[in-house]
């Protein structure tokens, strides 16, 4: 037994031994493996960063070198509808109006009532129905204008009165060429647009105006009597207009007599052009460009600790600084608040609000006995101490048990700044901001260090309620087509002042950095 | 690198002092894993999976022994949980793998023979092989084996009694253990 016993425990010793010496060296994708585990966490940040950085700066640099284009209005001349002889229809061409008159449509004017007072009904309104009004130029950056245009498009039922003038000449032998004679018929309906753009629709020049027909019969005689062809009054483009001493002959060289309205082109184009009119008088004004807005945003921030201090009065209580004898690391918070925004320059606004925060951080530290500690403070005199007691359950050097202790702080604060554009358009821009951001401390049960470096107490009343905190931020703002703008970019925060109070030899400052994303909407 | 100072940089999560504390022990743990596992794939699995609980469990180290064997606990723990996750205890015995070896018959060198008894003791089937290393090598009782391994005390004794005796014929089969009569002499010789 002896020997089966001596033989038993050395034969474990033998494996024990042999196990011992041996060694295996593991294949590199086993530490890969660790590491990635541990380090996920700083993985995913990174390449959710990496992707939304990369998406910002394709989107910014493809609007910034490439801006979409944005075509309010197709490119479309105006087509005329139903033109006809009015010979060839029996003079009666009720049904074939023109376009150029049906847009011209009627409207009462004293002061051009020669011959051109006509009642809506009696125009053919069935063209004036359907017809879709195309402008030839795209307005770029206009989106006042694209409002307007937009209800402009929707034609109403009845037509606005708008006084029909007619220019009457006497027929030529022949009248066609009598008419090709004339330039062609051009509906300026632009020359009164804010931007003075000229919107030039032409009708082949043997066509006429023919809804002369049914306001023939309300022209002076002689008109009916010549038997003309009517046009409206032109505007020539280009080659002058007919102007107002201008007296036109028939074939026999007989001064047309009659009233015979002559207008200069600007006159002709406030007659003519009822969109404008109707865009001025029937529809609503376009709004200003506003200068104040609202914003709200919100913000997960990553916040750190930096102490220094530990000077009692004269002299110096440990060596070294405080946070040589802290292990603590950063932890997560966020904000969110709003702001009102008031626009001072086209690239400078001004900006207060009010902001709540929640910020953590962690300290290592080490379970103890409770103990009363005692802490010495600067008086408020300076060279008088001050000393305050408290209960110590944790330490910060190697004791029983490691735990690691949080501190988290809900702040209120108001911040005051500016935002200041640095690049861009109206649609996409770059802009730098900075704030001053008073605050009040809602919470102050964090914990913190003592004096001596060693312990770690709770102690309210040392931790100071009011603070100052200043922010930089630099951000990305697009505009969307609703008006409402997005903006998105990275803020770095400090604190100003130390989160204890002045006679506290230890100071602390707290700063964070975050992503801060918002939207802006404009107040009316 | 100290080991205070590759301990304080893994509580701070620093990759630096993590890669330094594996290079250090990471040999040893994976013959440890490698006693346990079936393969060399399974055993570095374990080591990984073990790995990753020292890293994540590095603040529950209280400084009360060696900082080798309380990784070394959690290494053990791991490959213990990993086979009763894939229910690896019920493979028997393949002697005749064991005994189709050749050995030289020359003494070979210590460590050759370090590798040739881990070898031998892989050979053993799974649940005697368990027992044989918690109680033998480890240094685990037989109480904290049945309940690491959820068995009888009793059950944990005969196992390990019978596992000793199979690693001894494969031993002296293969030559690395001498015959019965010979054991005295050679245990003193070997030291």
């Amino acid at each position: 037994m002896k020997e089966s016993n001596f033989y038993s425990d050395e034969f474990e010793q033998l494996l024990r031994e042999k196990t011992e010496q041996y060694k295996m060296y593991p294949s590199e994708k086993v530490w890969k493996g660790i590491h990635g585990s541990l380090h996920t966490k700083r993985r995913w940040f990174i390449t959710g960063m990496s992707l939304l950085i990369t998406g910002i700066l394709f989107f910014a640099g493809r609007e910034l070198l490439s801006p979409s284009k944005q075509e309010l209005v197709k490119r479309s001349p105006v087509t005329a509808h139903n033109i006809a002889d009015p010979a060839a229809a029996g003079g009666n061409d009720d049904n074939n109006a023109s376009p150029l008159i049906a847009l011209a449509g009627q409207r009462h004017n004293a002061a051009n009532t020669a011959t051109g007072r006509h009642s809506a009904a009696s125009i053919d309104d069935r063209a004036y129905r359907g017809i879709s009004v195309r402008l030839s130029d795209p307005a770029e950056s206009l989106p006042d204008i694209s409002g307007m245009l937009s209800q402009v498009m929707s034609l109403p039922a009845a037509p606005p009165s708008i006084p029909l003038i007619a220019v009457v000449h006497t027929p030529s032998p022949a009248p066609m060429a009598a008419a090709t004679s004339e330039d062609a018929i051009v509906f300026n309906a632009g020359a009164s647009l804010q931007q003075g753009r000229n919107v030039n629709s032409t009708l082949a020049p043997n066509m006429t105006a023919a809804a002369g027909t049914s306001a023939n019969s309300d022209l002076p005689a002689h008109t009916a009597r010549a038997n003309t062809t009517k046009t409206l009054a032109v505007t020539r483009s280009g080659a002058g207009s007919v102007t107002g001493s201008e007296t036109l002959v028939d074939s026999t060289g007989k001064a047309a007599s009659g009233n015979v309205v002559f207008t200069d082109a600007i006159a002709d184009q406030q007659r003519i052009n009822w969109l404008y009119d109707y865009a001025v008088y029937n529809l609503p004004a376009a709004a200003k460009r506003g200068r104040k807005y609202f914003q709200m945003y919100a913000s997960p921030t990553v916040t750190y600790r930096s102490l220094s201090g530990g000077e009692l009065g004269s002299k110096t209580l440990m060596r070294g600084d405080a946070k040589d004898y802290l292990d603590h690391k950063p932890g997560l918070g966020f904000e969110v608040g709003g702001m009102m925004m008031y626009r001072v320059t086209r690239n400078l606004t001004v900006k207060v609000g009010l902001q709540f925060s929640f910020t953590r951080y962690t300290m290592k530290a080490f379970v103890n006995d409770p103990q009363r500690v005692t802490n010495d403070l600067n008086s408020s005199y300076g060279y008088y101490l001050d000393s305050m007691t408290a209960l110590a359950n944790f330490r910060s050097f190697n004791s029983k048990a490691q735990i690691n202790l949080t501190n988290d702080f809900y702040q209120l604060a108001a911040p005051i700044g500016f935002e200041l554009r640095v690049l861009g358009n109206e649609r996409l821009q770059l802009n730098v901001a900075a704030t001053i951001q008073p605050s009040y401390l809602l919470n102050g049960n964090g914990y913190f260090l003592t004096t001596d470096y060693m312990n770690y107490v709770k102690a309210p009343p040392q931790y100071r309620k009011w603070n100052l905190t200043g922010g930089l931020e630099t951000f990305l703002s697009y505009k969307l087509r609703n008006g409402l703008r997005l903006q998105a970019g990275p803020e770095f925060r400090y604190q100003l002042m130390s989160s204890f109070k002045s006679g506290y030899p230890i100071h602390e400052t707290l700063k964070g950095y975050g992503l801060k994303i918002g939207i802006v909407k404009a107040i009316p | 690198m100290t080991e205070e100072a590759i301990l304080q940089g893994c509580l701070k999560n620093s990759a630096a002092a993590q890669r330094e504390l594996y290079n250090r022990y990471s040999p040893k743990m994976l013959a440890v894993c490698y006693r346990f596992a079936h393969n060399r794939e399974d055993a570095e699995d374990m080591l990984q999976e073990g790995f990753i609980k020292v890293f994540s469990q590095m603040h529950t180290f209280q400084n009360k022994g060696a900082f080798e064997g309380w990784i070394r606990r959690i290494i053990v723990h791991t490959c213990i949980n990993n086979l009763k996750k894939n229910k690896r205890f019920n493979e028997s015995l393949d002697i005749v793998h064991a005994a189709g070896i050749q050995v030289r018959e020359e003494s070979v060198p210590s460590i050759v023979q370090a590798k040739q008894i881990v070898e031998c003791i892989r050979i053993l089937p799974i649940g005697y092989r368990t027992v044989l290393n918690l109680y033998a090598i480890e240094g685990y009782s037989h109480k904290e084996i049945a309940e690491m391994l959820d068995i009888e005390e009793s059950t944990s004794r005969s196992q390990y009694t019978r596992a000793k005796q199979m690693l001894e014929d494969i031993l002296i089969r293969k030559k690395i253990l001498p015959k019965p009569r010979e054991k005295a002499e050679w245990l003193f010789a070997i030291r």
